[in-house]
């Protein structure tokens, strides 16, 4: 519990010093890339894995940001960085804290759930577009980073508030723990 | 009372159509045409007013037409039907129902996925103004 409280103080502080950008101008670009991204590509699929790749891109460098500005220096230990990523992460970088469920016994899969995010405001997916994960990015977002903690993970999205869920929710799997290489 | 309300693109075209108290069929094709001549009141109203609500542009028998401008030139068209029971609500409550649902308006062109023009075809908007439609207009 004082490992939350102690989290949550860090995220508090660092996003109070962090420049911030207003939610509908970071909503509506979000929202011009998904659109151009659906306009240029061929299918859906195609659109996903962008995002995701993207996403990716985004995570491998923001991880370094976050544990600069927070001092933070996690072990690859699976509970305390997904707690890392959603009470310091996603507070300074989106405003939202999701909620962590359903770890499983040996804490390699847990879900991870948010209500509202910015992201999402006043967007409604045309019938057309079922298939698009709107969240894609977030999802690389966390692959990307914990990949740079030596953790390999798969993100997947399991409900989709667009698509009339209650939340959104993230299924994060540990697929592997990376040991660091030393040749001679 | 019933009425019929049109959301008109600013390239003329209608993109959103709802009807409250009517019947669509016969009356409600009449009431498109009445509405459709009423723009060019619109064009000559706002030419008068810096006001985005233009009132009561034209009248036809015993139906009034209200119009509304949004900023981006986008008109809301409400025509207004007495029946014998009930009279016409009064101008206030008329403007209140436009400036509500230039909120949903609004809510509605954020989204990324809707292209300005185009048909208005969510079912959370005809909703909202429903609800908008019931509480100023009953």
């Amino acid at each position: 519990m004082s490992r939350e409280r102690n989290l949550a103080k860090i995220a508090e502080s660092t996003f109070s010093k962090l420049d911030k950008v207003h939610s509908e101008i970071f909503t509506m670009t979000y929202g011009a890339i998904v659109t151009t991204l659906v306009e240029d590509l061929d299918n859906v699929d195609e659109v996903n894995a962008q995002l995701d790749k993207m996403g990716h891109n985004i995570g491998e460098r923001l991880v370094d940001e976050l544990l600069a500005k927070t001092g933070l220096n996690p072990q690859p230990d699976m509970r305390y960085v997904m707690e890392i990523v959603t009470r310091v992460g996603f507070r300074i970088y989106l405003g939202i804290t999701p909620t962590l469920s359903n770890w499983n016994a040996d804490s390699t899969t847990v879900t991870l759930s948010f209500r509202d995010s910015a992201l999402s405001d006043w967007v409604e997916l045309p019938h057309t577009l079922d298939d698009l994960s709107y969240f894609q990015l977030v999802c690389g977002v966390i692959r990307g980073a914990l990949e740079m903690l030596g953790m390999k993970v798969k993100c997947t999205i399991t409900a989709d508030k667009l698509k009339g869920a209650q939340t959104t929710d993230i299924l994060v799997e540990l697929q592997e723990v990376m040991q660091a290489k030393f040749y001679n | 009372m019933s009425y019929s309300f049109v959301i008109v693109s600013k390239n003329d075209s209608p993109i959103f159509e709802y009807v409250l108290n009517g019947d669509a069929s016969e009356s409600g094709h009449l009431n498109q045409f009445i509405i459709h001549a009423a723009l060019d009141c619109v064009d000559e109203a706002q030419a008068s007013t810096t006001q985005w609500f233009l009132r009561c542009v034209d009248r036809f028998n015993d139906k009034s037409i209200f119009a509304y401008i949004t900023a981006g030139l986008t008109r809301f068209m409400l025509l207004a039907e007495p029946t014998s029971s009930t009279s016409i609500k009064s101008e206030d409550a008329i403007r209140s129902f436009f400036l509500d649902i230039n909120e949903c308006y609004l809510r509605h062109v954020m989204n990324p996925f809707y292209v300005e023009g185009q048909a208005i075809s969510s079912d959370s908007f005809r909703e909202k103004v429903a609800n908008v439609a019931r509480k100023y207009l009953l």
